[in-house]
């Protein structure tokens, strides 16, 4: 019951940081991502009572998490999901469109850096700190200084294009 | 990098995502997964076991002095194919034993020398399983003669060779792709 109860917490706490995670890392597939979000936490259930307090919570599934979706590459690329949208009826759906457009966008060019740079700005976007970074990384905080500042130019450089 | 603060604000306007399936979803899907690990593994013990008891007694039965082609043969292939099956498994558990909850650079590391290790598989154990498991087909080719009527020892004279060729066209494939598994990992950056 406890384990239940504590898998329930974090499943509730951090699924939609995971989630937003690998659909970053997979370009917004979100067939790969549900995919994979479903293995993290299947590892997450499978290995919780491994985990010792050593570091923080959000620095182990942060772990799990980057390290399932760098094996991704194991399995086969599924097809990607072409979804076919009306026309916008109303001014706000026009705008919805545009935002959904740039995030798109966004999405395309965060698929274009190499795989730890994409897991490493989409933990910069999901807010973590720079020392929980380096941890889930395993490189030095001045290395990932210096890396996400060479990350942000290359995307603000595309994004902008 | 103002443009950088835009792309901020424009991941944070996401939509909040829904799961699409339940903690409890997840639970069961995770029990049912060690379960079917667990019955994979008893299934790959329950094989490897049962062959070798044939083998065993078969060559009680068949006693030392009578060994001929048929036995040799048919004995080289089974044997090989135990082998390999003991190879893959063997493999698979190891890959399951890196921990996937140390820092990506290290797992990454671990994964790597994980694969480099498995070329010993690929380019020398296999090569030879390989010949060795055609070479028990070539040996039992006259007792196939002798014994069977002759349109079914040409069929297995001329499929014979196809499924071999089938079967190492597979397995290159699978290395092939290894490979670039494991070139693809070698170009992390960290």
């Amino acid at each position: 019951v406890e384990k239940t109860e504590l898998f329930n917490e974090i499943y509730r706490t951090h699924h939609t940081k995971v989630y937003r995670l690998c659909k970053g890392y997979f370009s917004g597939d979100e067939n790969r991502t549900d995919e994979t979000v479903q293995e993290i936490f299947i590892k997450i259930w499978d290995q919780l009572e491994t985990f010792r307090n050593e570091s923080k919570v959000s620095t182990w599934i942060y772990r799990i998490s980057v390290n399932t979706c760098l094996m991704s590459l194991r399995k086969t690329a599924s097809k990607r999901e072409v979804v076919l949208k009306e026309l916008p009826d109303t001014q706000s759906e026009v705008n919805e469109n545009s935002n959904e457009e740039k995030l798109k966008q966004m999405y395309e060019c965060i698929g274009k850096l190499d795989e730890t740079s994409r897991l490493i700005i989409l933990m910069v976007l999901e807010g973590v700190e720079s020392v929980e970074i380096s941890e889930t990384i395993g490189i030095s905080e001045e290395t990932l200084r210096v890396r996400i500042h060479r990350i942000k130019k290359k995307l603000s450089l595309c994004v902008k294009a | 990098m103002e443009s950088f603060e835009n792309i901020e604000q424009l991941w944070g306007s996401q939509k909040t995502i829904e799961p699409t399936i339940t903690a409890k979803e997840v639970e069961s899907k995770a029990k049912r997964n060690a379960l079917k690990i667990k019955r994979n593994h008893q299934w790959t013990v329950g094989v490897i076991a049962t062959t070798f008891i044939i083998l065993i007694v078969y060559f009680f039965w068949m006693s030392a002095h009578q060994m001929n082609e048929l036995t040799f043969g048919l004995s080289l292939m089974i044997v090989m194919l135990v082998l390999r099956i003991v190879l893959e498994w063997r493999s698979l558990k190891q890959f399951n034993t890196i921990n996937t909850k140390l820092p990506a650079r290290n797992y990454i590391e671990e994964v790597k020398q994980f694969y480099s290790k498995r070329k010993i598989i690929h380019y020398v154990l296999t090569p030879i399983i390989f010949a060795t498991y055609i070479a028990g087909f070539v040996i039992l080719l006259p007792i196939f003669k002798q014994n069977l009527p002759i349109g079914f020892y040409l069929y297995i004279l001329i499929s014979g060779p196809i499924i071999f060729l089938a079967l190492g066209l597979f397995i290159a494939k699978k290395i092939q792709a290894e490979m670039k598994l494991l070139s693809k990992m070698k170009r992390f950056e960290f």
